[in-house]
């Protein structure tokens, strides 16, 4: 806790017909990450990256299982979060095995899946164009045209299209199109036609019709009553066929389970293949170095019988966070600012406690506390994603907390129940303020207490804290507590303000009042409890002025109201929870920049 | 009804305090968040600090808050220390 695990770096050669068995046991492990060999040997002409065929059949299949997927209608949120599917079993088949029964599996379902896609695309196609013919034979119904007794003439061509009304005199003049709908905007840039042609005018008429559509030869036999008839059933038919191919691409989703236990397993033969990268061989021996934190090098034992391993405490390492399960939630929180360098202090069990403190004190309402605490409870029960349950996690630490200051500060949905408390919000925002600065005062000092503790800028650090005790010496004197204090205020201040001028120059003196104005910046904790509070406070009211109606109507303001302010109020919790962490307090001491240690491992979700 | 012109001048300040503030820091919270919204599409890696460089600008509001806060407690005498 307090700092990254301590890595060791580590170097094996082994003989090549061992090397599967040994990568085999490092992933299973999930405890080494590969890294760049640091062997110098002369002779690289003997030296081979290793390369696989597999690696490149696997990367294939994966693309295959995406473009499955992705056919396949995508799963919501929470079906997605909150289902996980029945494990498959891939026991006894090896890696090449697996691949060639997998690769079969694949391409039975890309197939079936792109047939299906295909003829979906084809009849939403069909569909289309006669819900268009239909439109524009519906204009022609009340004319009793019989247009099969003029196809049968053979010596003319009859058909309807949209064109547009820049074609309309020039078509007018041909003598064979009648208009069938005038514009009736000015707007209009379009009119439908209805046009006979003779067979010997037709290609001159053609060119000028532009987005021509004519009619099927259905069409053409009949009167358009009875091709409406005719296209309608069409339509109808197309419409049901559709509906069973998109069933039918839905009872693909039943293989879900099974392409995503595949996907899964190939991702783990990808990820080993992958890291064999940093290897090199020989014609018998290959040799391979890794990052191990220190504690885990007993877990490795089995592959000292195969190879030949040598050890040394690394000076610079990935950053592997090492923190107690109820702490290891608010690492991503840490993660999202930057995760700290592999030497460096990790702040992620500060933020455990006081990220839930701050989130409590600004949502500050015993009722959302137990909505927030139900709501992610429930989630933190049903899903199976790490980060979900993480975020879960911090949230129903936050609810406790929130739960908490409620009843400090009395708020029970706003003002909806009286309760008695330490601090009203409403009545006594004064005295959160103080309450807030003091909390401000502790976190930021704590801060500066981390800085003089890694042994950054120590005479900064030193003239801050002298700056502080100068002002908190004037705020004596200023109370009457202690005047004496004065000069030996006035003189620290003095000496401070001097020790940054010689350190920074003029520019030194900004940190005086950066560092001020951070402190300040906790007045937020207090400004955003007590907006909670007057937002509660004006849906109780909205409700109020409704129940002279009928009290229906008041519960849905109160409903809709409040569930309005608690979701405003949360994420405004949130993101200047995460702020005063973030700006305020990391500034006085943390730097990060360090790198993930990612090892290779394993992932077993989904199958066996 | 007697109307005290000092305490509804210090009303009207109170709510330009939290309207001026609200103004400017809306201003820039839109483009501060536009620009994050940017940064996060190029890079998912910068949510968090988008989500806190957007967070950042709204501080000018709180702080008109907390001046309105201040006034109308001094004004209409509603601090209990």
């Amino acid at each position: 806790m307090f700092r990254p695990k301590t890595m060791c770096s580590v170097k094996i050669a082994g003989l090549l017909k061992d090397k599967e068995k040994i990568m085999h046991l490092l992933q299973k492990e999930g405890k080494v990450q590969p890294k760049e060999i640091s062997i110098k040997i002369s002779e690289k002409e003997n030296i081979e990256k290793i390369n696989s065929k597999l690696l490149l059949s696997v990367t294939n299949n994966l693309k295959k299982i995406d473009a499955i997927t992705s056919a396949i209608k995508p799963q919501g949120l929470f079906e997605k979060y909150l289902q996980a599917p029945k494990k498959e079993n891939f026991l006894g088949l090896d890696d090449s095995s697996f691949d060639l029964w997998a690769q079969i599996q694949i391409d039975k379902l890309l197939k079936k899946t792109n047939s299906e896609k295909q003829e979906i695309e084809h009849l939403k196609k069909r569909i289309k164009n006669t819900k268009k013919k239909l439109a524009i034979l519906n204009l022609l119904k009340s004319q009793d045209i019989p247009l099969w007794d003029l196809s049968k003439q053979k010596r003319f061509l009859i058909g309807t299209a949209k064109t547009e009304n820049t074609n309309l005199h020039y078509l007018s003049s041909l003598g064979y199109v009648c208009k069938i709908r005038e514009p009736k905007k000015i707007k209009t840039t379009s009119t439908h036609v209805f046009f006979i042609i003779k067979k010997e005018h037709h290609q001159n008429a053609l060119t000028r019709l532009s987005e021509i559509d004519l009619f099927s030869e259905a069409a053409f036999n009949t009167k358009p009553k009875q091709a409406i008839a005719l296209l309608s059933r069409k339509l109808k038919e197309n419409i049901k066929a559709l509906e069973q191919r998109k069933n039918a691409l839905k009872s693909l989703e039943k293989e879900r389970g099974f392409l995503l236990a595949v996907e899964e397993k190939y991702k783990n033969i990808k990820e080993r293949l992958s890291s064999e990268s940093h290897m090199l061989k020989t014609h018998d021996v290959f040799f391979l170095e890794f990052w191990i934190a220190k504690d885990d090098i007993q877990k490795i034992e089995a592959i000292k019988n195969l190879c030949v391993l040598k050890k040394t405490i690394a000076k610079d390492a990935p950053t592997k966070l090492e923190n107690p399960p109820i702490v290891r939630p608010f690492e991503s929180l840490t993660r999202m600012f930057a995760l700290p360098k592999y030497t460096e202090f990790d702040p992620t069990p500060i933020i455990a406690i006081t990220f839930p403190i701050f989130f409590g004190i600004m949502l500050t309402d015993i009722a959302y506390g137990f909505l927030l605490f139900a709501i992610f409870t429930s989630i933190w029960i049903k899903t199976h994603n790490n980060s979900l349950k993480d975020f879960a996690e911090i949230m129903v630490l936050s609810a406790i907390s929130t739960i908490f200051f409620g009843f400090v500060f009395g708020s029970f949905f706003g003002d909806f129940i009286t309760l008695g408390s330490l601090m009203n919000t409403y009545t006594q925002p004064i005295k959160i303020m103080a309450f807030s600065l003091l909390i401000g005062f502790f976190h930021i000092n704590l801060g500066l207490f981390l800085k003089l503790k890694e042994k950054r800028d120590i005479a900064d650090t030193a003239a801050l804290i002298g700056i502080e005790l100068g002002v908190f010496g004037f705020m004596m004197a200023y109370l009457n507590v202690f005047s004496g204090v004065l000069v030996y205020a006035s003189f620290i201040i003095f000496t401070s303000s001097v020790l940054f001028k010689l350190r920074k120059g003029y520019i030194g003196f900004m940190e005086m009042t950066s560092f001020f104005s951070s402190w300040v910046s906790y007045v937020r904790l207090m400004a955003l409890a007590v907006a909670t509070g007057w937002l509660a406070f004006a849906v109780n009211l909205g409700a109020s002025f409704v129940s002279a109606g009928t009290g229906i109507f008041a519960v849905f303001v109160f409903l809709v109201g409040h569930a309005f302010s608690f979701m405003l109020n949360f994420f405004s919790a949130f993101v200047h929870a995460l702020r005063l962490h973030y700006i305020e307090f990391f500034s006085q001491f943390y730097e990060g920049g360090g790198y993930e240690f990612e090892p290779l491992k394993e992932e077993k979700k989904f199958h066996i | 009804m007697a109307i005290d012109v000092g305490l509804g001048l210090l009303a009207v300040g109170a709510g330009l305090a939290v309207g001026l503030a609200a103004l400017g820091s809306g201003t820039g919270q839109g483009r501060a968040a536009a620009a994050a919204v940017g940064a996060t599409a190029e890079d998912p890696k910068m949510f968090g600090k988008g989500l806190v460089l957007a967070g950042l600008v709204e501080t000018q509001a709180l702080y008109g808050l907390v001046v309105a806060l201040i006034l109308i407690s001094l004004g209409f005498g509603m601090i209990v220390l």
